[in-house]
């Protein structure tokens, strides 16, 4: 296990968010992304969770409440906060080698020998040596999404915020995309902040699962993943997995009830 | 492996090898087949009937110039140095007023797009002015300018600079907002944004309104020359008509569409080198 110097921690305490009168988004919710640790936040569709991730990067400000970096409050986005986004947004326009590098030639921190060096080899962690040169539109879905992650990487970010980025790919892609995440995670040790509405993922993927509520969303509850790491596929078959999966759908069974009207 | 056994009793197989059929039919078999022959085929069929039409002078077309006639008139007329004038001075016309209407036009869309004060000052007028045909302006033209070069490259202008402000405002307002929120959080400064994510995102709208914009100049260009004279194809062609060299009328009308299609084309090909993201599939 790599040391990692720079993974941050932050704390969400007591936000409130909402866009006009009608729209009350997130009540009061309070959770914590601990230090190094692979966090998962999962709730059903439409809770406001990409508000949420819109909150921790910086590209809104929340109306009541504070999320704190380190024990700064966060102000705007910077790069220590990178988000990972649902449908990606890598730049079409450049190749996979002129995104990768777009955060450090940006800020003005790319050197010719360490930058090259550093982006040949995430580019190489994720199997993509050979596509530097190849525009996202050439590329499959999970190749993008491996291509969006080391452009985050490569800038060292504290916290690694994934706005639900396996969504809409296949299940065998999703699979291998998902080992890719555990290798990446576990190599690093960054902390990580991941998105989803899939409860097995949140699962096996993380370490500690909050679950949201329905609009307007709140952390109704903290479940401690304590799955052993390195994790592999196998952990899915465990007892203790089953138990983990089945107090996860009991709790969202509780909200995805209300958000169909109370009715079977 | 089918046509290299020689042994006793092939004489039955269906296929012929490579060498038994020959280079020429190899050739005809490959490229030529009903469909590519349909295409020449067209066109025959057209001049055909253009002809038989205008021969027999049947129906409408009883004082339209048969296809020999225009071949006459454009073996006569094209090597003289008045069709190379007015020529040039058509497309001169027509380059200016493009020119100047990209130089105008984009930095007024990209502006309506990026800075919201800018647009809600200027989004109004805009709008009002737009539905308004650009081949109405041609008196207020005439009006406003002193020469006639003037008042041909403002409409020219006016005819493109519509589309190319609209697609490339549309532009801008499309790029998703991820783009932006990344770009940002990337690190990168307002001025790397806009050089690096909203000048990119928004070239292929620019492009496309370049392309509409190119092709209503020529429509300009014409109306303005057989109204305000003097010189140019479009001036050309109506002279034809008044003087009953009804060949060269046809002949003004190739000649401008050669030019439109022409000019078109170059936007297209600029626009693949400079997006070699969009053609890749």
């Amino acid at each position: 296990m790599a040391e990692n110097t720079h993974a941050g921690e932050m704390e969400i305490k007591g936000v409130y968010k909402s866009y006009g009168i009608e729209n009350h988004v997130l009540h009061d919710v309070n959770f914590r992304i601990e230090r190094a640790k692979f966090t998962c936040l999962c709730g059903p569709s439409g809770c406001g969770k990409t508000t949420l991730i819109n909150l921790l990067a910086g590209y809104d400000a929340p109306d009541l409440g504070e999320i704190t970096l380190d024990g700064e409050r966060v102000k705007g986005s910077d790069s220590s906060r990178l988000v990972v986004f649902q449908e990606t947004a890598l730049f079409p326009w450049m190749t996979v080698w002129e995104n990768t590098l777009f955060g450090p030639r940006v800020q003005g921190r790319f050197k010719e020998e360490t930058s090259t060096a550093k982006a040949k080899e995430l580019i190489a962690k994720v199997a993509l040596t050979g596509f530097e040169d190849k525009y996202p539109i050439q590329l499959s879905g999970g190749m993008q999404r491996r291509a969006e992650l080391i452009r985050a990487l490569i800038n060292e970010p504290r916290i690694m915020l994934m706005d639900e980025p396996l969504r809409g790919l296949d299940a065998m892609t999703r699979q291998i995309m998902q080992e890719y995440l555990i290798k990446l995670y576990e190599d690093t040790r960054n902390t990580v902040l991941f998105i989803t509405a899939e409860l097995e993922e949140a699962i096996y993927l993380g370490d500690v699962v909050y679950f949201l509520t329905t609009r307007p969303a709140t952390v109704k509850e903290k479940m401690i993943v304590d799955l052993p790491r390195p994790r592999t596929y196998k952990h899915t078959a465990t007892e203790r997995f089953q138990e983990l999966q089945a107090r996860a759908i009991q709790v969202v069974d509780e909200e995805a009830l209300k958000a169909f009207g109370g009715r079977r | 492996m089918v046509g290299s056994d020689r042994t006793a009793g092939n004489e039955n197989r269906k296929y012929k090898t490579r060498e038994e059929v020959g280079t020429l039919k190899r050739f005809f078999i490959r490229n030529v087949s009903w469909s590519t022959l349909r295409i020449p085929l067209s066109l025959v069929i057209f001049v055909f009937v253009w002809h038989v039409m205008t021969t027999y002078k049947l129906l409408i077309f009883h004082m339209v110039p048969t296809p020999l006639e225009v071949l006459t008139e454009s073996i006569r007329y094209v090597p003289t140095p008045q069709y190379w004038e007015h020529m040039l001075i058509t497309n001169l016309r027509v380059s200016a007023g493009f020119v100047i209407a990209i130089i105008t036009g984009i930095p007024i869309g990209l502006a309506m797009g990026y800075k919201r004060v800018f647009n809600e000052y200027v989004f109004p007028t805009f709008e009002i002015l737009r539905p308004c045909p650009p081949i109405a302006w041609l008196p207020i033209s005439v009006i406003m300018f002193p020469s006639i070069e003037a008042s041909v490259v403002f409409l020219v202008w006016h005819g493109a600079i519509f589309p190319i402000i609209y697609n490339t405002y549309v532009g801008v307002t499309e790029i998703p907002v991820n783009y932006r929120y990344a770009a940002r959080s990337l690190g990168a400064s307002p001025k790397d944004v806009f050089r690096k994510v909203i000048l990119p995102g928004a070239t292929p709208a620019i492009f496309t309104g370049m392309a509409v914009g190119m092709g209503i100049t020529w429509e300009m260009v014409v109306a303005a020359e057989m109204v305000a004279g003097g010189v140019g194809i479009g001036y050309m062609t109506w002279e034809a008509y008044m003087f009953i060299v009804y060949g060269r009328i046809i002949l003004g009308m190739i000649s401008l569409g050669v030019c439109g299609w022409a000019y078109s084309a170059a936007v297209r090909a600029i626009g693949a080198r400079v997006m070699p993201w969009r053609r890749l599939f």
